[in-house]
Parts: C-alpha cells; sequence; structure tokens
C-alpha cells in the first residue's frame, strides 16, 4: 500500500502546488502580454513596410515541465484516448511565455513589429521509455527595425 | 504602418474550462469499474477453473503449509475425532484418490475450517460447545462438503487472480494478497467462501449425517448451539462471520430435512466418556491459564 500512498501524497502536492504556481504564471503573462501590447505580431514572412532598414532574428524559448496531477491524468486519459485537457494549460501557458521573452528581445534592439512568427517545439524525455519530463516551446521571428 | 494592428486575444480560448478534479475523478472512476469488472469476471472464470485441478497437485500445495496444523492432539480424542471423520468421510462419495485429514487444534476458540488437499480442522472449543456427537458430525460433514466441492482451491484460485490483478496497481497491496494466500498463515485464514457454498455444503452435509446416522437430528441443534455460544459475545466465532445467518440456515436445514421426509429426531450419539473426560480436563486447563 505504501507506494499507492506515495502516489496518491504526489498528486495532491502535484495538483494544489501546480494550481498555484498556474495561477501566478498567469497572472503575470496577463500583466506582460499588456506592457508588451506595443509590439505586433506577424505570421506572413514580407515585412508589411517594404524597406526597412534592418532586419533581426529574435526568439524566446522556454522550458515547461507537467506537474505529478497533470501527467497523472494525461497518462489515465492515453489509455481511452481524447483530449488531452491536463496539458492545455501548459502549453498555453509556454506558447504565451515564448512569445513574450521574443518580444523582450525585440523591445531591447528597439523593434516594434516582428514578422514571420513561428513556433517550434522539442520534448524532453523521461527516464522511463516513452515518458515525457519536459516540453520546450521555442518562438522565433524576424523583428524589424526602421 | 498605422493599418496594422494586433487584436487583443481572448484569454483562455485555447483550454478547456472543465474542472482538473472532475477530469481526473471521471477518468479514474470510468477505469476502476471497467477494471473492477475485469477482474471479477477474471476471478469466477478462475474459481470456477479452479475445480478441475487435480486433487494431488492441491494436496502438494498444501503440503508446503500445513505443518503449522500438523501437531498431534491428545488421545483419545484425536483418535476419536479422525475416526468420526473417517467415518462421515466414507458417506460423502468421495472421488478416489480425495482423502480427508483431520486436524484437532487446542484452544478455546470455537471453530472448524476447510483448506486446500482435505484438510480440515476441528478446535478444541467448538468440540467442547457440541452437546452430542451429532451435531460435531454435522460441522465435520459440512467441511468435508466443502472439500468435495473444491471449494478451498476455487476460493484460491479467486484470490490469486485478484491479487496479481492488484500488482498492477500497487505491487505491495497485490504482494501482500498474493502472500496471504500462498503464505503459512492464508491456509488458515483466507479461505471465504460464498453463502451459495455455504448452502451448498449444508446441503450436502445434511445428507451424508443421514447415511451415517438414519436420521437428521443434531444438525440444527449444531446452529442452535453456535448461535446460544455467541449471544453474549462480542465477537461471533470466526466460523460464522463469514457464514449466512445461523437462523436462516437453520430454516434451510429444516426445509430440507421436511422435503426429504427424514426423520428429524433419533437417538443421539454421546461422545464416548473418554473423550468426554479428555475434553473437560483441557478445559479446565484452558481456563486456569
Amino acid at each position: 500500500m505504501l507506494d499507492l500512498a506515495i502516489f496518491a501524497t504526489l498528486v495532491v502536492i502535484g495538483y494544489i502546488v501546480g494550481r498555484i504556481l498556474e495561477a501566478r504564471h498567469y497572472k503575470s503573462i496577463r500583466a506582460r502580454e499588456q506592457d508588451y501590447g506595443d509590439i505586433m505580431l506577424f505570421a506572413s514572412r514580407f515585412p508589411p513596410t517594404l524597406n526597412p532598414l534592418r532586419q533581426d532574428l529574435v526568439a524566446g524559448s522556454v522550458v515547461v515541465s507537467a506537474d505529478y496531477f497533470k501527467t497523472a491524468v494525461a497518462r489515465l486519459q492515453g489509455i481511452v484516448g481524447g483530449r488531452l485537457k491536463s496539458y492545455e494549460t501548459l502549453l498555453d501557458r509556454a506558447r504565451r511565455e515564448a512569445i513574450l521573452r521574443m518580444k523582450e528581445e525585440a523591445r531591447g534592439r528597439g523593434s516594434r513589429m516582428i514578422v514571420n512568427v513561428k513556433f517550434q517545439t522539442f520534448s524532453i524525455p523521461g527516464r522511463k521509455p516513452g515518458s515525457l519530463a519536459g516540453v520546450e516551446m521555442l518562438a522565433y521571428g524576424t523583428a524589424l527595425l526602421d | 504602418m498605422t493599418e496594422y494592428s494586433n487584436p487583443r486575444i481572448p484569454d483562455g480560448i485555447n483550454v478547456s474550462h472543465t474542472h482538473p478534479l472532475a477530469d481526473f475523478a471521471r477518468l479514474l472512476g470510468g477505469i476502476l469499474v471497467v477494471v473492477a469488472v475485469a477482474v471479477g469476471a477474471l476471478a469466477l472464470l478462475a474459481g470456477y477453473l479452479a475445480k478441475y485441478v487435480p486433487f494431488e497437485s492441491e494436496r502438494a500445495i498444501a503440503e508446503r503449509f500445513v505443518g503449522s496444523l500438523a501437531q498431534p492432539g491428545p488421545e483419545p480424542v484425536a483418535a476419536y475425532l479422525d475416526a468420526l471423520t473417517q467415518r462421515i468421510a466414507a458417506a460423502h462419495d468421495l472421488p478416489p484418490g480425495m482423502k480427508i485429514t483431520v486436524h484437532y487444534v487446542p484452544g478455546d476458540t470455537v471453530n472448524a475450517f476447510a483448506t486446500l488437499g482435505g484438510h480440515i480442522a476441528i478446535y478444541e472449543g467448538l468440540m467442547r460447545k457440541m452437546p452430542n456427537e451429532n451435531a460435531l458430525a454435522m460441522v465435520i460433514s459440512h467441511e468435508i462438503a466443502h472439500v468435495r466441492q473444491r471449494h478451498p482451491i476455487s476460493s484460491m484460485g479467486r484470490v490469486l487472480v485478484i491479487g496479481v490483478a492488484l500488482t498492477a496497481v500497487s505491487a505491495t497491496a497485490g504482494g501482500d494478497v498474493v502472500g496471504q494466500v500462498l503464505g503459512p498463515a492464508g491456509l488458515l485464514t483466507m479461505m471465504s467462501f460464498s453463502r451459495d457454498q455455504e448452502r451448498a455444503a449444508d446441503a450436502e452435509a445434511l445428507d451424508a449425517l443421514v447415511k451415517v446416522y438414519g436420521h437428521a437430528g443434531g444438525a440444527a441443534d449444531t446452529f442452535r448451539t453456535l448461535q446460544q455460544a455467541t449471544a453474549g459475545k462480542a465477537r461471533p466465532p470466526e466460523l460464522f462471520s463469514t457464514h449466512p445467518l445461523d437462523a436462516d440456515r437453520i430454516a434451510a436445514i429444516e426445509s430440507t430435512v421436511a422435503e426429504r421426509g427424514w426423520a428429524t429426531s433419533g437417538e443421539l450419539a454421546a461422545y464416548p466418556a473418554a473423550v468426554a473426560a479428555a475434553l473437560a480436563a483441557a478445559g479446565k486447563n484452558d481456563e486456569s491459564r
């Protein structure tokens, strides 16, 4: 029964701590999104202004790990299939955080527009084969300086 | 650049809004139900198939654990118990190769049980409580019926399947269950029979009792005595904890006797004087301890 007790404890800790950290992260994300609202992003490859003085590659990356509770829910979901709802907030946070870090870099260079924005993810394998320790989310694009 | 803008993306459009705990509970509940049904079905199947395990194999399994039971009882009680058991076993129409071994367990406990390999245990406390030989014979006959109907081995098959399935969830919990069944204590404690099995054993026991004594007297006494024995105690004897209610059993026995037209009473055999004396002496010994 000890292993079940350890599992239950980890799930409870993962849930409580995970919820607190997630709420805190979202609060910070919302505040910074407001702050960086003046920097515009475009997915199109070509700059809307025809002759910018300079183009710079900017990138922002974040590595996130799921908590024990999210992993447990995802593992159960994996048995029957369906939406991995427990990972949705995780990846949502990762995307927005990566954009914010990219925007921070752009602002540092005095740019207010990033075009050709793309995302890339890398999964970091866990110790057990087939398991997942975390995900890296990378956002990159071309910052235009005029 | 004024014609370009980034609209504010509404918050929370990329995530589900069901509560994570609700999700977890739904998944866990659903999967547990499916697993429980599957394991239950498998356990039933194992219990059913276990009856086809050859009796010699069952005996070989029991051989490893029966040591704790196999202590010679005091004479002349042990010899009497053995002779009585063999007399009743003969009336049970046992298949060839099936052998009943009775063990006398000293102490005040009012209990009796059947386990793997045709081993049955009769406690000293129970022998002392029974008003006559017929009542004791009913208990012995009941335990022999369990053996003949292969209840101990199917009980073991059932528990083993559940234990192995449990290891998938928790290695230690599953190991505990398996260890309990295969461990030395398991042989004595894990045998739990269903109500249907108890009823079937009662019916067969009654039949054999009538064959031996020519009447069904004493059978209902067995349970009446045990009922009285438990009346004043907080903890019922172990014999009952998994058995059907005594009142139900007495009623079932009486209706079977009436149906078959058996004599409800007849000459009741008493314990031989030497046995009764030895039991009484052992009882005093237990009290003084």
